[in-house]
């Protein structure tokens, strides 16, 4: 199937709107998100520094806990992107009736959802590369006499 | 042909469709008539499989579903192309989609009608607007062309173009099947006349039959109504006589 056949049946600038749009959420959600874990390793290391060698700081997992939970809201953004794909069969007419006249009756709704599941999947990559940086951050940055014992990462965690 | 078999179709409490059976025959142009809320669109969209109903409908013996509704085209008051695309978009698309589209057709109706391609149909006027919902339901090369009142808010003139276009194009095996208030304006060109009536069909004549009894077509749509001549001067005179008792 050609790309264009998984798009929304709307102009371009109306797609590239979309694409544009929920590119920039996702990329301030993922800059805050940076921010944030930056200024709590920062702040947790200097508080290690004051007392003395044998504080440790904060469990990563302690740190990273409902740090991801932005990927949920995220996902609900999408499921409203391709709920609004849906919509536009039946603004300004209602061209939902041609497409239950074609052959394929799944094309509609691949039209209506495939870029979002597309930019839902970005978002859920380039959070994983910016788990992986923290965890890097955390473990790299972090001088060993700070560091309690790493267990690894609670994943259901990062999301609660 | 399409057989459509004792359907029914209800909304809540009101009886839409009553026990509807119809046979439409290929190569006819069949008017469909009926007032308002008669059940045109609803047996329109039964046969399209757009709403669910009691019954049965064949298309050359078979249910109607996604491999034979290609088959079937349709144009709407409500209007059924994508207002964002332009001419060309709607023309790949249904090049892709409708393995019997006719190009020659569609670019010549849109030369004829002068429809600029490039501009998004959501930027063209009302009547352009039919018009080219009409174009494509023309040029999809379907055997069966469903017609909901596919000229409403057009003027006259852009009518009687289409009504010429019309004749001047369909070929043999193709099928119009129209629903339309305009009787007068289509009694010219159609072959068949179906009345429908609060969901029943009332009435199903050929136009040769009706130019053999010597009855036009308004005059026998009035007679299968039982539409009273008096009613209106009836309703008036009721009128006039309360406002004198309140005097």
């Amino acid at each position: 199937m050609k790309i264009k056949n998984m798009m929304p049946l709307v102009s371009r600038k109306v797609i590239w709107t979309e694409i544009i749009g929920t590119g920039l959420i996702m990329l301030v959600m993922l800059a805050d998100n940076h921010q944030r874990f930056s200024n709590d390793l920062s702040y947790e290391l200097f508080m290690a520094g004051i007392y003395s060698a044998s504080h440790k700081i904060a469990d990563i997992n302690v740190m990273l806990a409902g740090r991801f939970r932005m990927i949920l809201y995220y996902l609900v953004l999408c499921v409203f992107l391709g709920i609004d794909n849906y919509f536009f069969y039946y603004r300004g007419s209602v061209s939902a009736y041609t497409m239950k006249r074609i052959s394929n009756r799944k094309e509609m709704y691949v039209r209506c959802f495939t870029l979002p599941v597309f930019m839902f999947l970005i978002m859920l990559i380039l959070s994983m590369l910016q788990l992986a940086v923290f965890v890097s951050m955390y473990l790299n940055y972090t001088p060993a006499v700070f560091l309690p014992e790493y267990h690894g990462i609670d994943f259901w965690r990062l999301f609660i | 042909m399409i057989e459509i078999k004792n359907v029914s179709k209800s909304y809540g409490k009101v009886k839409a469709l009553d026990n509807v059976s119809l046979n439409i025959d290929r190569g006819e142009i069949i008017g469909l008539f009926g007032e308002n809320g008669a059940g045109k669109t609803t047996l329109i969209k039964s046969i399209l499989n757009f709403i669910s109903y009691k019954g049965e409908i064949l298309l050359d013996g078979e249910r109607i579903t996604r491999k034979n509704i290609g088959k079937l085209s349709f144009a709407t008051s409500e209007h059924s192309f994508f207002p964002d695309l332009d001419g060309n978009a709607h023309r790949e698309f249904y090049k892709e989609h409708f393995e019997t589209f006719r190009e020659r057709r569609f670019d010549g109706l849109a030369e004829f009608f002068k429809l600029p391609l490039n501009k998004p149909i959501k930027k063209l006027s009302n009547g352009q607007q039919n018009q080219f919902e009409v174009i494509l339901a023309l040029s999809q090369g379907a055997d069966f062309i469903l017609m909901d009142e596919p000229f409403s808010g057009s003027d006259m003139l852009n009518r009687e173009d289409f009504y010429k276009v019309l004749m001047g194009i369909i070929e043999e095996n193709e099928t119009v099947f129209l629903s339309t208030h305009l009787i007068e304006e289509v009694s010219g060109f159609i072959s068949r006349a179906v009345l429908i009536k609060e969901g029943q069909i009332v009435g199903n004549i050929s136009i040769d039959k009706l130019e053999q009894q010597g009855i036009t077509l308004t005059d026998y749509i009035k007679e299968n109504y039982h539409y009273e001549e008096d009613r209106v001067s009836k309703a008036l005179e009721n009128m006039l006589e309360g406002d004198r008792n309140n005097e």
